[in-house]
Formats: C-alpha cells, structure tokens, sequence
C-alpha cells in the first residue's frame, strides 16, 4: 500500500513535471495549423486560422534559450517577446504565405548543451536558420558549428565583440560589450557622474569580461584610476566579503557588471549602510532591479540603448504586453529578442520562393531599417554599435537623464 | 585590523547560515544512514514558503520560521517516502541518485510552479548598522547568528534530553539494535529525517532574507556548502557539523580578502581536502564516534 502510494506520488510528480515542460518551450504557432512537426504534447486545435495559407509549408527557425537554470528569466523573456514577435509575423499573413514557426529548444545556459543543440538544427534540414542563443558564450560555443555547417546563427542578445567577428554567418544586434564598457568609463562613470576613483564589480563570465576589458583602459584615460577591480563566478551569492574589500580602497564611485546578481550585490552594498554612488550597464537594467532592491537602488545610474517610453506608443504596448505575458516587466532584452525575430523573418521574406540558408544569410547582412530597439544595420562582421541613454532610477522610475547624442554633446 | 575583523564577521555570518545547513544534513544522514543531495532544494522549498507567510502575515520572523519549518518538514516526508524507505536494505547508491534525481524534479517543480525569476525579500528585518568600535555589525547579521545558535540549542536539547530525542540518536547509531530495545525505527528515522529538513528549511530561509532574494536554484551550490561542511564534522555529529559550516564561512571569506572572489569555492574545497587529507574522519573523534 505504501509503495504504491510513493509510486503514484512519483508518477504524479513526474506527469506534472511532464505537462508543464510542454506547455512551456512550444513551437508558437495559431491553433489549427499543424506543422510537420508536431509540438511535444501539443493538442492540436480544429478551428481554421486566418493568418498563413495552410497548403504552404511553414517556415521553421530554431531557438536557442536557457528555458531552464539559472539564467531561466532570460529564457522566459525569449519565449515571451519571440513568440509575441512570431504571432505578429503571422498575423500579417506569414512570411511570403508560410506560416513562421519558432522551435524553443533549451541550452540550460550551458556551453556544451549550446553547441550540441546547435548542430541537432544544422543537421535537420527544415531548419533555415538559428535564433540565439541568449548569452554571447553559450552563442560563441554554438557558433563554429554553425560556421561548418553553414547556417545563420543569429543572436538578438549576445554583446562579446568576437561573437559576430568569428563567423560570416554570425550576427548580432545587441551593441557591442567592447563599445559599451568605453561608452560607460567615458561618459556615465566619467563626463556625467565625475567619478575619480572606482572600484569595479564584475561578473567573471564573458560579458562581464569584455565589459571590463574595454572599461579599464578608457577609464584610465578619462583620469579615472581604478582602485579596486573584481570578479566573481555567476552562481556567487554573497558579496560581503568582496563589498568590505572594495570599501577599504576608498572608492568615489562603484560600478556593477553583472546580469542575474546586480541586486544581491546593491542589495549587500547598501546592508552594511555603504551609500557610494553606483552605476551598472544596460543588461541589468530592468523593472525587475527596481523589485528587488525597493529604496536601494535609488540614484542608481544605468545606461540603456532601449527606454519604452510612453511616447513611443509601439514600444510601450510592446512592453505592456510583455509584462502581461510574462509576469515580469520588458528589459532591453525582451526587445532585441522582440526585433531578432522580426529582422530574421524579413530577410526570409526577402528570398521569395528560392529559401535557402544561404539566401538568408545574404539577406540578413543587407538589413538596413528601424525597428522597435532603435535602427539596425550591420557592419561588415554582422554587429552593430548602439548608442546609449543614461538613465537614473528616481523614486521607483527610470528618468532619463541624458539623450543618445551625450557622447556628442 | 578593523578590515581584517569586519571579514570575519562576514565569514562567522555566513558560516553560521552554511552551519545551520549542515546540523540539518548531518540529522538526516546520521538518522537515515544515507547521503542526500535534496537538501538544497528542502532548503530552497523552505525559503519560499517563509517567502509567502511574508507577503500575506506581514515581516514576521516567528511565523516565517514556524512555515519554512513545516513547510520543508512536509517535503522531508516525501523525501522519505520516496528516497530512502525503500532502499534501507539495499546499496546505498540507489537511494543517492534517487535524491538526485528528486532533487532535480523539485527543481524544476518549482521554477514551474514559483516561476523563474527571482522574488524580493526586502526588508523582513530592518536594515540598521550598529558600531561596536571599529566594527561595523548590521542588524540582520546579529539577527541571523541569534536564530542559528538558539535553533542549535534547541536541537542539542531535544537530542540529548528528550526520550525522543534519544530515541533518534539510537537510531542513527545502530538502527538494529535500537530495533531490538523496541524503537520504531522506520517512525524515528522518517521523524529524524523531516527534523533535518525542517532545520534545513529555516536556513533556506535565513539564507534568502539575508540576499533578499528568493529563487528556485538557489539551492544548488549551498546544499554542495552544506555537504561539505558535515563532511568536515564528519558527516553525523550534529555539533561538529556546525564547526564545520563555521569553518568553512570564514575560510571562504578570508580567501577572498586575500586574493579574489572567483577563488572563493576552491577555498572551501581546498580546505576540505586538506583537512580530510590529515583527517579522514574530519572533525569527528575516531572513525564513527557519536556524541
């Protein structure tokens, strides 16, 4: 009796575990159309769709997002604006009359599983081209395969500078880390906040490293001596002892890079009744800061290349809509995810009825237009530079205190 | 001087949360006589429970505790269930990959269930930095110390003067003997082993208010701390357990004042290694000594 007990309980378990990893990475497509390929658990609708013609095959991408682990808000934040974007091409009659269909395969924020995933695309055929993966080292994992392989490995999120520089067929459009780590030394920390001495909190993955990297040497020119300078692996979760250190140099000034921790460590900062002033980057810019730190973030400067301001009416129902969906507000993430889909699926459009990987990739780097983050044209590695805003965080709000055009000024 | 001890501080502060962990894992595995690596997510389950008596009952620590308690001992009987009643005659590595695994199901379990990004704790106790020369203390540090040790003393207690409390400790000494003198065994070591899991849900709990955050993989690298740390102790003596999260805090964080963050777990391993190297038994007296 008891044993069947602890069985059922476990069958129980296993068959919730089961239903809810369905209903989560799922191909997006309206109900109604069956692809080819079947979403696992899918229940396949009866209704007719509006959208796409059903005799055309659809198109299908793959995705690549850490749906799992610890950077699993980042992969929730793909699923949301992929899928948002996915449903917004096909409502407008698809791609050429084929329907787009997004495949969410989960890489766990894992290098290996990255790269492997990345080969299981290249090797299916139906797959045209490759949507990720969200961090720049799980994308430079998969990206000598996509390389070998010859197929589009695009990724609307990754910020390390050899990314897109390693492979013709690798593109990015979230700004360069090298350019924002000298747009923040020179301007946020140095022209706007007047920071003479500052002490430097990265996160030791690849963004954090090229963000240093290219933030040391033009702090050093900008006047700014940098009096203390560490990293800490991305699972960390106590910074006290790194805080108290970094305390001791005396700094003016702090500067956070990081993407899942930034508020543990403002959070630890101001514990111990530190109020130096502190600024991060645009990755970490999001509502989700202001959650979880309440009054501790106030006047913390960030640089953002994305602000869904209620001027802008498209932005802002993208972010509405956004936060509905996914339960937490839109961060400059959620928009380059947004826009990846929509620039991919109008260089498939571009191709006509000829669709090719090839095709694609030549279409992709010709990309020249506005879109929701702001204008997009690759250079010729397949990157772009973005300027940047600097924002401020005042009672509980993002306030923008310098324009795009500050380098400028 | 003063930077050198505020370190400690933060060091004996977070060893008292890893030694929290540890007299939780050293319960279970002395009781059941077997090694679990659920602990973390018993933990991480825990936090979130306090999490939610937080948001609807207003920041009070007392009823925070009790739910993280219940809320893990709940989970330790599934655990129970599951992982261990089962396997008490069979080799010990089927009931080990079978907390992984269940490990991995709460997991996932709950990024579904609780969602994958992280909630704020903010604030449960008010943040006030006190001076006692030139040492700087905040109140959530005193706070967090103050429940470690009287949970400690509570459980030292119930271990040593109660006849439950004996009971648990002839089990976790020699399971057929106490068998024969008429225990329970099978009721003591699941009651031993939801104790555990409840000691563990207050640290997960103590852990996510003093990071303010709450979040479901929270629970990977600390319950690897807290193996670690009751390695060090010599896996079930609950005290020597708690030495070692202690020992294990400080060490992390005076290897971080003197060299860098990103070496922080390879001090605690190294540590460990060096210890067991001299050591074997770690901590313990002789091979299997109880207290």
């Amino acid at each position: 009796m008891k044993k069947l007990f602890a069985m059922l309980t476990v069958i129980a378990l296993m068959l919730g575990l089961l239903a809810g990893c369905a209903s989560d990475p799922k191909p997006t497509k309206p109900a109604g159309t069956q692809g080819t390929q079947a979403p696992t658990g899918g229940s396949g609708g009866t209704a007719g769709s509006e959208g796409p013609s059903e005799d055309k095959a659809p198109i299908r991408v793959g995705v690549l997002a850490p749906l799992t682990g610890t950077m699993a808000e980042f992969g929730k934040t793909y699923e949301v604006a992929m899928s948002m974007a996915a449903e917004k091409v096909n409502a407008e009659g698809g791609i050429n009359g084929h329907e787009l269909v997004l495949e969410f395969e989960d890489s766990k924020g894992d290098q290996n599983q990255s790269a492997e995933l990345a080969s299981k695309f290249a090797d299916d055929d139906g797959i045209v081209a490759i949507l990720g993966d969200f961090s720049s080292g799980c994308a430079m994992a998969a990206a000598p395969i996509c390389d070998e392989e010859e197929i589009v490995l695009f990724s609307p999120t990754a910020s390390n500078a050899a990314f897109a520089a390693s492979s013709k067929w690798a593109f990015q459009i979230a700004g360069l880390a090298s350019y924002e780590g000298s747009y923040a030394a020179t301007y946020e920390v140095g022209k706007y906040a007047g920071a003479h001495d500052v002490a430097v909190f990265y996160m030791n993955t690849d963004f954090g490293a090229s963000i240093v990297e290219n933030f040391r040497p033009a702090a050093e020119e900008a006047g700014m001596n940098i009096v203390f300078c560490e990293g800490y692996s991305d699972t960390e979760t106590d910074f006290s002892a790194l805080i108290t250190k970094a305390q001791a140099a005396n700094p003016d000034h702090v500067l956070i890079v990081d993407q899942t921790s930034i508020s543990n460590v403002i959070n630890q900062i101001r514990g111990i009744g530190w109020d130096v002033p502190i600024t991060m980057l645009g990755p970490s810019t999001s509502q989700q800061v202001i959650d979880l730190c309440g009054e501790n973030c106030e006047d913390i400067l960030t640089t953002v290349s994305v602000y869904y301001s209620e001027e802008d009416p498209e932005a802002y129902a993208f972010a509405q809509e956004f936060a509905d969906r996914a339960g937490f507000g839109a961060t400059v993430m959620a928009g380059f995810a947004y826009d990846g889909v929509i620039i991919l699926s109008e260089a498939i459009a571009a191709c006509g009825d000829n669709i090719t990987r090839a095709a694609i990739r030549d279409n992709l780097a010709k990309t020249d237009g506005t879109y929701l983050t702001g204008p997009i044209k690759f250079s010729e590695d397949g990157d772009i530079i973005r300027s940047y805003l600097i924002c401020q965080i005042v009672d509980g709000k993002y306030v923008i205190r310098c324009g795009y055009d500050y380098a400028n000024e | 001087m003063e930077y050198i001890i505020s370190q400690l501080i933060n060091g004996i502060c977070q060893g008292a949360i890893y030694a929290l962990m540890a007299i939780g894992y050293s319960v279970v595995v002395g009781v059941t006589g077997m090694v679990t690596f659920t602990h973390g997510e018993v933990m991480m389950l825990g936090a979130f429970a306090s999490y939610y008596v937080f948001l609807w009952a207003g920041n009070n620590l007392f009823l925070g505790i009790i739910a993280s308690f219940a809320a893990s001992w709940i989970v330790g009987m599934a655990v129970y269930k599951i992982c261990y009643e089962h396997f008490f005659n069979a080799p010990r590595h089927i009931s080990l990959i079978c907390t992984v695994g269940f490990s991995m199901l709460l997991k996932n379990l709950a990024q579904i269930l609780f969602g994958a990004n992280r909630l704020p704790m903010l604030n449960i106790i008010e943040n006030q930095v006190y001076s006692l020369g030139p040492v700087k203390i905040n109140l959530l540090q005193i706070v967090i110390l103050l429940v470690v040790f009287a949970l400690a003393a509570v459980l030292s207690l119930f271990l040593n003067r109660t006849r439950a409390g004996i009971a648990l400790r002839a089990v976790s000494q020699e399971k057929t003997a106490a068998y024969m003198v008429g225990i329970n065994v099978r009721r003591v070591a699941m009651t031993g082993n939801c104790i555990g899991c409840g000691i563990g849900g207050v640290a997960g709990m103590l852990m996510a208010i003093y990071y303010q955050t709450c979040y479901a993989t929270m629970g990977g690298t600390m319950s690897m701390k807290a193996f670690s740390s009751s390695v060090l102790g010599g896996m079930t003596d609950v005290r020597l357990s708690a030495l070692g999260g202690l020992c294990i805090g400080i060490i992390e964080n005076l290897g971080i004042t003197f060299s860098s963050a990103n070496f922080r777990d390879a001090f605690a391993f190294c540590f460990l290694i060096l210890v067991l190297l001299i050591r074997p038994q770690g901590f313990a007296v002789k091979k299997g000594a109880r207290p």
